[in-house]
Parts: C-alpha cells; sequence; structure tokens
C-alpha cells in the first residue's frame, strides 16, 4: 500500500503482519483438505489446524477450546449468540453504544414477537450504569448484550461489572468484542460472559471470513443455520455440544490459519503493550485537535478509534479530502446509529481515525497536517 | 497389539482426546468409525492399544472429554 496511510483498522486491521498473510498462503498450498470431513492425510492435518486455533483462541480468551465457535464475522456470531439464547416471551437489554449487529438482531425478535427489549445508558460511571439496568430490569430480561468498546469512540464499558451483575441474576451476559479484542485483555471467566462475539479480521489480524463466538461453560444454544456438521450425519438434527451445534457447513480454512497467526502475533506482543501503544497514537490527535475551534471530537478517547467532525463540511467531504491525500478513513454512521445518538453525532454521523498496532505515529501526524488544512481553510 | 477405537461424538472431542492421549503418552490417533456402527451417520473415533483403553477412559473423564462405545475395530 506504498504511499497510503491506512486509518480505518476498527473497519478490519491492514496491513497484516507478514506471518498471517505467510499462513494463509501455506494452508491454500499445502492444507487443502476439508476439516472434520474425512480421515484422510489432508483433512486430519486441516482438522488439527482447526483445533490449534481453537485453544489458541481459548487462552486468549480464558475459555475452553471446545467453546470456541468459528463463524463469519461478528456480526453472525451475534445473531447466532442472540437468537440462539432468546426464548418466547423473553425481554433483552442492550446499550446506547450498540452496533446495528446487536440492534438489527434484537429489533428482528421483536418484530417477530419473540421478545421485547430496552437500551439501557452506558455513558456514565458504573453506578449509574447498573443503576439504570436495575431500572430497566424486567422478571423475563434473560439476555444483557454490552458492547466492550464503542466503534465509534473509544468508549470502554465495565463489562467485569455488568457480567457480575448479570450472572447474580442468571442473566446471559452477551460481549460484543469487535472493537475491544486484540486491543484490550478479555476473560470470559473473570468477566462472567455467557457469549463473546467477534470478529478475526480486526483487533486479531486475522483475514476476512472468520469471526468467533466464544462461550461460558455449559451455554446451550438453540441453532440458527443447520447443516452438514461432519458427523452424526444420519440424525435429522446437529450435535448438540459445541463447537460443532453452530458450525453448519464447511469452515473457512484458509481464514482459520491467518487467524491462528494473527492471535499468536497478538499473544506474543500482550494486549496491554498494544493497547498503550495505540493509546499514544490516538492521543497524539486527540492532544492537538483541541486548539482546532473547527474541529469536534466525540465522546471519550484513549483507545484505538478518533472520531470527529469539521465544521464546515460534511463527514462525506472530510474522507474525500483525506482520501486525495492519500488518507484512508471512515465517515457516515458506521452502522452504529443508537452510539451517535448518544455521543451527539446523529445529523450527519462522523469521521473515524482507528489505529492499529502497525501505524506510526508519523501516520497521525499526517492525519493531524491534513485537519490542520481543513481547520484553517474552506477546501473546495 | 490388539486395537480398539472409542467412538468419540465429533471432530473437536476426538483432536481433545488424541491431545489428551499425548500429553499422556498413550499412542492414539483418529479415525473414521463405519457409519453403520453408531447408526448415527459418520462417526469419528481414537484408535488405540485396547491395553489403553481403561486409562484413556479416566483421561478423558477428567477432561470432560464425552465418548461412546469401544469398538473392536476401524475401516
Amino acid at each position: 500500500m506504498s504511499g497510503l496511510i491506512y486509518l480505518d483498522n476498527a473497519a478490519t486491521t491492514f496491513p497484516k503482519p507478514r506471518s498471517v498473510t505467510e499462513a494463509v498462503r501455506e494452508c491454500m498450498i499445502n492444507k487443502g483438505g476439508n476439516p472434520g470431513r474425512g480421515s484422510h492425510t489432508l483433512s486430519r492435518s486441516a482438522a488439527e489446524l482447526v483445533y490449534d486455533t481453537r485453544e489458541a483462541a481459548a487462552e486468549l480468551f480464558d475459555a475452553s477450546a471446545e467453546n470456541v465457535v468459528f463463524t463469519l464475522n461478528a456480526t453472525n456470531a451475534l445473531n447466532l449468540a442472540i437468537k440462539g439464547l432468546a426464548r418466547a416471551g423473553c425481554h433483552i437489554l442492550i446499550d446506547n453504544y450498540s452496533h446495528n449487529a446487536v440492534y438489527r438482531p434484537v429489533v428482528a425478535l421483536a418484530k417477530a414477537g419473540v421478545c421485547t427489549f430496552d437500551i439501557y445508558d452506558a455513558s456514565g460511571r458504573v453506578d449509574d450504569i447498573l443503576s439504570d439496568i436495575s431500572k430497566k430490569l424486567r422478571n423475563n430480561t434473560t439476555i444483557i448484550v454490552a458492547t466492550h468498546q464503542s466503534n465509534i469512540c473509544s468508549r470502554v464499558l465495565p463489562i467485569s461489572e455488568i457480567g457480575r451483575y448479570a450472572k447474580k441474576r442468571g442473566i446471559h451476559f452477551i460481549v460484543d468484542g469487535s472493537q475491544s479484542a486484540g486491543h484490550i485483555k478479555i476473560s470470559v471467566k473473570d468477566m462472567h460472559i455467557t457469549s463473546l462475539c467477534l470478529p478475526g479480521h480486526k483487533g486479531l489480524f486475522g483475514p476476512m471470513g472468520v469471526g468467533l463466538l466464544v462461550s461460558g461453560e455449559g451455554v446451550k444454544y438453540r441453532t440458527v443455520i443447520e447443516g452438514g456438521a461432519g458427523v452424526s450425519s444420519l440424525d435429522a438434527h446437529m450435535p448438540d455440544d459445541l463447537p460443532e451445534r453452530l458450525e453448519a457447513g464447511t469452515l473457512p480454512l484458509p481464514a482459520i490459519a491467518g487467524l491462528r497467526a494473527g492471535i499468536r502475533y497478538i499473544r506474543e506482543i500482550g494486549e496491554d503493550n498494544i493497547h498503550a501503544y495505540e493509546k499514544m497514537l490516538t492521543s497524539i490527535v486527540e492532544r492537538e485537535v483541541a486548539s482546532l475551534e473547527r474541529v469536534k471530537t466525540y465522546g471519550s478517547c484513549g483507545g484505538s478509534v478518533v472520531s470527529f467532525n469539521v465544521d464546515g463540511y460534511t463527514p462525506s467531504q472530510v474522507g474525500e479530502y483525506f482520501s486525495s491525500m492519500g488518507i484512508c478513513v471512515r465517515t457516515g454512521y458506521h452502522c452504529a446509529p443508537i452510539a451517535h445518538k448518544t455521543v451527539g453525532s446523529f445529523d450527519y454521523g462522523s469521521v473515524r481515525a482507528g489505529v492499529s498496532y502497525l501505524n506510526r505515529p508519523s501516520d497521525m501526524y499526517a492525519l493531524l497536517y491534513a485537519l490542520r488544512q481543513l481547520n484553517s481553510q474552506i477546501v473546495k | 497389539m490388539a486395537e480398539c477405537i472409542i467412538a468419540m461424538k465429533s471432530q473437536t472431542s476426538a483432536e481433545r482426546a488424541r491431545r489428551a492421549a499425548v500429553f499422556e503418552r498413550i499412542y492414539a490417533d483418529v479415525v473414521s468409525i463405519d457409519p453403520s456402527v453408531t447408526r448415527h451417520g459418520c462417526s469419528l473415533g481414537i484408535r488405540l492399544p485396547c491395553s489403553e483403553v481403561e486409562r484413556m477412559k479416566i483421561v478423558m473423564d477428567k477432561k470432560n472429554i464425552p465418548y461412546g462405545d469401544v469398538i473392536g475395530r476401524g475401516v
């Protein structure tokens, strides 16, 4: 990507570590078998790769390997979790930073008459959040969903506390880890998470096409998608046990191979180091932007995402201008209209810069340079 | 040396069992089981020396790895 400055890592990380691209290439060349669909050498070695990746993910998220389900992406994982745990007549609570990957499945369940839902305010301090959850809790609330880190403003929700609250009341706790996985340490066990849903291609540096649903112990899902599972083919239903219960059809082996390499990369560096480095990058912008009177940032920073608008321009105009300078950012609503209402950017959405461990400080200074240009003049 | 096969419920449990066996220095590999044996269609099992079956069962019980019947031979 010569000459381009990529700051759209909240949509997907790019570039990937070399080990990831090498792993995908190696898989495409040497691991052609279908995992779990035979006992020949290639199928067996594919199955071992798949299990290795489950183990790597289980270690990263403090869970059991058999509770690591491969999905297409985070949206797919969230649908499997929300619809798989929802029961007729249930009530679901979602937070006011929710992505459409949470909001739309819940709305679909409500429209189908399966469940009702409410949105709790997660913008305050821990006590305020738990107090609002308590206010909105009903006797039939069986699921609480939380966005671990917002995709528009780096706001990090107190997952451990919400998880403890949910566990105490026997409520399923689903976490959208799309923007936190690989950036912030997550423990399914310690945070009392029922279902952790995340993409492989963002903070974990894997390729597009694979996501994860990592569950706590003993979680029973209804199936949303049915099909071949490689075993018990005479049964008319999916297997009872995870992960096969939720893995209908062939798994995306090359993407899984890349994901394994991505997870190893994360483990080598450590999430704490990644978080600190990314915080340093975004703080470069945060610090300087305060002196630019036409630039407004949204929500709390201190994470891997900075969201802003420039007075006099729509987010799309800013994005186009940045693009003309070789800077890739995301503009619009980022599929999270609820979150934009929460932070006050609902009218037009915002411009979002998302960093990864592979960005350099010079990328942030380039962004600042472009912002200063916009701040000081009307760019045609 | 007589070989036995322990039927497994899934690819994942078969792989878990194989790795647990390696850790316990039990020689075991994953094999297909004739669908007619299980009544559930395609199935997998782990093949190991019959003399290690009881020890393997203890290992799998300890690790909560679900398994099925012990079968005399694979295909």
